[in-house]
């Protein structure tokens, strides 16, 4: 008996040891002092003022037309990216027209996972312009933060949200992802809040 | 009792391996800053090889907050200044030999700049989900220097510094060495 439990208490710290080990290699395999850049998203649900329900994400995925802001923020040499629209249409929008500075807050009804290749939300039901972005900073990390807050005409059952920016005239989604179904009635207010963190 | 021993050591390697290789669920829609330096000697052999994952700075903040509206950033002088529409310039990547190096989000400059030069052409590659980045610099030295910091810089009328790390261990470079410095940008690395 006495063997037994001294046998379990030997594996269970094995696995404690092992666990631990583990995650020091996993983080010498991102190293450093950590830079990148991630999305969180908070959905919060009211009616008749009364916040009854809240959902918190992170990792919020990136499409294809935000790898091609990045690639022209760090391309040095080129001069335009063809981008999707959100009507599907490529755009060949010049290094000069990116990062204009309006951006809209969309949800939708879509239940389509996500695809990097996305151009617009699968069922947009209304798109609202960001807040201004607000920012902080603390050590290594900075946050940029902005919202955007929607009043419902009609019941719905909200699945999806999304960021697009507008540029030579055109826009362009950049962020898009599922959220846990809410289920809104008509007068509901829907507000989408984001929060980019650098290096966090 | 005498397979005690292969037993807890089995269990310890399948726990590390799970520990190790378990995708982080932060991970999912995140842009890593991968920065890759390669030091060659004078006859061009491969002497060493790092890679860090390295911090973005506030002029970076800055940019991507100028995505969604209004922004400004410190340029590389110290000044704030409002960024307007467009990132059409050049991009460095530099190298320093400041110490103490310790990396902040407001950084504007190196420590003590060495040497910039003009990145490559940016390549980028999507597979599946993901998306990929990468540019890089070579530096030639006709004397031997300790690097002991690396970071990107953009020129829009004024120098922003986007990145910024330090080398811990420094690296040396030897008096006729080369030496590459490799940005990569992976987005929606855990997709």
């Amino acid at each position: 008996m006495r063997k037994s439990y001294i046998f379990l208490v030997l594996v269970i710290l094995a696995v404690i040891s092992g666990w631990y080990f583990g995650s020091l290699a996993k983080s010498q395999n991102t190293f450093g002092n950590g830079g990148g850049i991630s999305v969180d998203l908070v959905v919060k649900h009211y009616r008749n003022g009364t916040l009854i329900s809240e959902q918190y994400k992170r990792g919020d995925p990136f499409t294809k037309n935000f790898v091609l802001h990045m690639y022209g923020l760090l391309d040095g040499w080129g001069s335009s990216v063809t981008m999707q629209d959100e009507t599907n249409n490529a755009r060949s929008i010049g290094y000069g027209s990116l990062f204009s500075g309006t951006a809209y807050v969309g949800i939708g009804t879509g239940t389509n996972a996500f695809d990097i290749n996305n151009y617009n939300l699968i069922s947009p039901i209304a798109w609202v312009q960001s807040s201004a972005t607000s920012t902080s900073s603390i050590r290594t990390n900075g946050n940029i933060s902005f919202s955007a807050s929607f009043s419902l005409s009609s019941a719905a059952t909200i699945t999806e949200v999304g960021v697009k920016v507008s540029e030579g005239g055109y826009n362009f989604l950049i962020l898009r992802d599922l959220i846990t179904p809410i289920n809104a009635n008509a007068g509901d207010t829907i507000t989408v809040q984001y929060i980019i963190r650098l290096n966090g | 009792m005498r397979k005690l021993p292969v037993i807890l050591l089995s269990v310890f390697l399948i726990s590390f391996l799970a520990s190790s290789t378990l995708p982080l669920r932060e991970e999912r829609g995140i842009m890593e800053v991968f920065v890759n330096l390669k030091v060659y000697d004078e006859k061009g052999a491969l002497i060493k090889e790092i890679t860090m994952r390295d911090p973005l700075t506030q002029a970076m903040g800055g940019f991507v907050s100028r995505l969604f509206s209004a922004a400004s950033a410190t340029d590389e002088s110290g000044t704030s200044r409002s960024l307007g529409t467009g990132v059409s310039g050049p991009l460095y990547i530099c190298v320093g030999t400041g110490s103490p190096v310790s990396p902040t989000y407001s950084d504007y400059m190196l420590v003590n700049l060495l040497q910039c030069v003009r990145a490559s052409q940016a390549t980028m590659a999507i597979v599946g989900n993901r998306g990929n980045i990468s540019l890089s610099a070579s530096f030639s030295f006709s004397q031997q220097y300790t690097i002991t910091e690396v970071g990107l810089r953009k020129y829009l009328s004024y120098n922003y510094l986007l990145a910024h790390d330090a080398l811990s261990p420094s690296i040396t470079v030897p008096a006729g060495g080369k030496l590459t410095v490799t940005y990569i940008i992976r987005i929606n690395s855990g997709v």
